[in-house]
């Protein structure tokens, strides 16, 4: 090592070069991964059927992947801070229903959006505040998902509830420059966190508590504070994507998000966060929520059954974590 | 002459019971480095934890240039009055650049400013960056060196202002070279002005730089020499104390009972995280203790994870009773009579229980088992056991008692009781004494004499050299990664540590 650096004497004069070039670090990132992997998928697709990469298409899978997008970056901040948010489903759908429960009677748009907003934060500070605690963000997060899940279904009695109002739908639905409503709001959302996280104070913090708790502690980051920040944060977007996803269809499904937190949790990871903490970007937590997106998706163009969904998102998955685990091992 | 930085008055700092510092009057003085030297456990570092305001003393006062403190709250509130501690494991963010290590905590505004953050590296560093080319600022940490990561964290100390910095072991897990270069840069640190304290039980490293010692035992401060009265053999009788004397007593039983080895490396090479191992023959005799001496990071434990099958080599062969085992892993090891005490007590299976559970534990699956009876524990016969072993041992402690409440030494006693009585033809002792105190250190010593008078073999790793030449028959140079030497102990100390500092064809510093 020592000899590699070119330090001849112990003087140390000039000479102590890293011999680390740019390829090293991009090839030792697990979005070159992905963003290979994403590659190679549309060129696998394309042979297959073409038609799935026309504009119409990806501008299509762009809004497919949006919920999940959108989860996603709230999530990465948990999973930065070495924690983890599996609530997010639930906040979605407890969401979803709240807003449309709430336009139905007679509270105006506006004001049911920031009411639901302000209910997710809250339950991000709830997360936030179990975590700070000392209890485990797995099990805690996991009982509140419980929770909100059931009282949607206490809410709705398990059926679909639609909104009665025309402009709700709008929200989800209009289009600007080939893209949806949902989709702009995703890619909106998703250049917001990058920049938050590359330039600001609170980026640097959230990698540094979960980069190494203790280090953060004695350089005056309020941990605390910060388990706080990315657990309402996790919060805010969770809700915003159950009222996307209502506004959508207009309706409010009581099970929307069942399947949101393991998609927004490989989404992460797939674009570069870690379990172990300190690593991510919310551009790549997008990039990997449209990679599993397509790769879902594009199972109809396989002749693949839908059904075979859930299990192609678990193999991404534990491929995800996986990468994550060997690239630990090479420290 | 300099000014007073610190002062200490009557500071005690005490943990569950444990005095682990008491009544510490000390003086250090401006721009100068202070090195406080003790074996372990001897509170040097709790010392220098407490200026650093890490822990709060239970009473006394510390005066930072002469404003009187009852000891800091917390480290920030030291931070503001110029003092730094680089700890000793490093508190940097591994997956953070080292620009962003370097400003973590002292951002001036909301939005980062990277042009500020730079100018301010850049007017701090400058300095020191005359001298020493220092990591490129957009690395992360993680990808570092060892030597690179506490450079990182001292500039980081210069980048708030810091007047006093106190190292708590900083060559701990350096190399020779890369210890010359944190040595040299300290007393470049102190050239500029800074006031340095430096906590190390490296007597070369103390001899090399320090300005003034400071020699602590058991929770006291025992001397103070200022540069000119350094003399080693003081500096170690005050560290050592009473038991200087027997320390030195010579062990000259040529016990090697027979010509045939009991155990034979041979070829071993491979590579446990990023220490290599090359191409490792020795063999070991009955009733032989054969010491391993190297410096931390030697990569001797290394070696053991190899040959114990802890982690896969790249090759290399066992012969055990001059039959071959391939493919040892620590289970059959057990099985074979092969046991391993690990240097960090947390990984020798230290189970969260009492003592008779973890004394029993191994026993417990091995066939035959006086209390178990077909697969049934008997409470009263493994009670039983378990006295007999308390009260063979000297263990302070009854069955019931929490491993984990236990005194150091008595834990390590528990743990080799719990080897010992497996009836292990080898065991291997890495780093037995750590944070052991000096009665039990002692007791440990008779143990492994009397284990080996009756034909068991010991291997012992060891980074206190006064260890190695103390108990072992013959004595391993072990050096990055393969032997450098096998010799016979002729208890020279100087012979061993001229091998152990001695880097090909550098020149050797001797004291």
């Amino acid at each position: 090592m020592w000899n590699k650096c070119g330090i001849e004497n112990v003087n140390l004069r000039r000479g102590w070069k890293m011999n680390r070039t740019w390829l090293s670090t991009i090839t030792g990132s697990t979005l070159f991964y992905t963003t290979i992997l994403l590659i190679g998928y549309f060129i696998f697709i394309g042979f297959i059927s073409p038609a799935f990469l026309s504009p119409n298409n990806i501008a299509l899978e762009l809004q497919h992947a949006a919920p999940i997008a959108i989860v996603a970056v709230g999530e990465l901040g948990t999973l930065a801070i070495k924690q983890m948010d599996l609530s997010v489903g639930g906040i979605a759908e407890f969401s979803g229903v709240l807003v449309v429960m709430f336009i139905n009677n007679g509270i105006n748009l506006p004001l049911a959006i920031l009411l639901v907003l302000g209910i997710g934060v809250g339950i991000g500070l709830i997360n936030g505040f179990i975590v700070s605690v000392g209890i485990n963000s797995f099990i805690s997060t996991f009982a509140v998902f419980e929770i909100l899940g059931g009282l949607s279904l206490v809410l709705t009695k398990g059926w679909p509830l639609s909104a009665n109002s025309s402009f709700f739908t709008f929200i989800s639905n209009f289009h600007f420059l080939g893209l949806s409503g949902q989709a702009i709001y995703a890619v909106i959302i998703t250049v917001i966190g990058g920049i938050i996280y590359a330039n600001f104070r609170i980026g640097r913090y959230i990698y540094a508590v979960g980069s190494n708790i203790e280090a953060a502690k004695i350089s005056n980051v309020d941990v605390k504070k910060i388990t706080y920040l990315v657990f309402s944060l996790s919060g805010i977007l969770a809700a915003f994507s159950g009222i996307v996803s209502a506004s959508f269809l207009n309706v409010a499904y009581s099970d929307v998000g069942s399947n949101y937190a393991l998609p927004a949790i490989a989404a992460c990871v797939l674009g570069g966060a870690s379990l172990f903490g300190g690593k991510g970007n919310p551009i790549g937590a997008f990039i990997g929520a449209f990679l599993i997106t397509i790769i879902t998706d594009g199972l109809v163009m396989t002749n693949a059954s839908p059904y075979w969904h859930d299990v192609v998102v678990g193999f991404i998955l534990l491929f995800a974590v996986s990468m994550d685990l060997i690239k630990r091992r090479q420290y | 002459m300099n000014e007073i930085a610190i002062k200490l008055v009557n500071v005690s700092k005490n943990f569950g019971g444990i005095q682990a510092v008491i009544d510490a009057n000390l003086e250090i003085k401006e721009r100068s480095i202070h090195v406080f030297m003790g074996e372990n456990g001897a509170g040097k570092s709790t010392l220098g934890k407490l200026i650093s305001g890490f822990h709060k003393p239970d009473k006394g006062e510390i005066y930072v240039h002469g404003e009187k403190f009852h000891g800091f709250s917390s480290p920030l509130e030291a931070y503001n009055k110029g003092i730094y501690m680089v700890y000793q494991e490093t508190t940097l963010c591994p997956d953070l650049k080292v620009r962003d290590n370097l400003i973590l905590g002292s951002e001036i505004s909301v939005k980062l400013d990277r042009k500020h953050e730079e100018d301010l590296i850049r007017e701090k560093l400058t300095p020191f960056s005359v001298n020493f080319e220092l990591p490129s600022l957009e690395v992360k940490v993680s990808q570092l060196s060892s030597v690179e990561k506490k450079i990182v964290d001292i500039c980081r100390g210069l980048i708030k202002n810091s007047k006093i910095f106190i190292l708590d072991e900083p060559t701990s897990s350096l190399g020779l070279k890369e210890t010359r270069v944190l040595l040299k840069l300290v007393e470049h640190l102190r050239d500029e002005g800074h006031t340095i304290i430096f906590v190390t039980h490296k007597m070369e490293e103390a001899l090399q730089i320090a300005d003034y010692i400071t020699i602590m035992r058991e929770g006291k401060i025992i001397n103070t020499y200022p540069k000119d009265q350094f003399q080693d053999k003081i500096l170690l009788r005050d560290m050592v104390g009473e038991d200087f004397q027997e320390k030195n007593i010579a062990r000259n039983i040529d016990r090697i009972s027979d010509n045939k080895p009991l155990f034979k490396a041979f070829n071993f090479s491979g590579k446990v995280g990023k220490t290599k191992i090359n191409n490792v023959n020795f063999e070991l005799y009955r009733g032989e203790i054969l010491g391993f001496a190297g410096l931390v990071g030697a990569g001797r434990s290394e070696l053991f994870s190899l040959i114990l099958g802890i982690n896969k080599k790249d090759s290399g062969k066992i012969f055990f009773e001059d039959k071959e085992i391939k493919d040892l892993d620590p289970l059959l090891a057990i099985r074979k009579g092969i046991v391993y005490l690990h240097e960090e007590r947390p990984k020798n299976g230290f189970l969260d229980f009492t003592v008779l559970r973890n004394i029993t534990m191994p026993k417990l699956g091995l066939k035959p088992c006086d209390f178990v009876s077909h697969s049934v524990v008997i409470k009263k016969k493994e009670r039983a056991f378990c006295d007999k072993v308390i009260s063979d041992f000297k263990i302070v402690g009854t069955t019931n008692t929490l491993l984990s409440s236990l005194s150091g030494g008595n834990q390590q006693k528990v743990l080799l009781a719990k080897l010992l009585t497996l009836n292990p033809k080898i065991i291997i002792l890495d780093e037995p004494t750590i944070g052991v105190d000096i009665p039990t250190k002692n007791y440990i010593y008779s143990l492994m004499n009397s284990f080996a008078d009756s034909g068991g073999s010991i291997i012992l790793i060891s980074s206190d050299t006064d260890e190695i030449l103390r108990v072992s028959d013959r004595i391993i140079i072990f050096k990055n990664g393969t032997i450098k030497n096998v010799l016979k102990n002729n208890h020279n100390k100087e012979v061993i540590l001229n091998l152990l500092l001695l880097d090909n064809n550098e020149e050797v510093k001797t004291i």
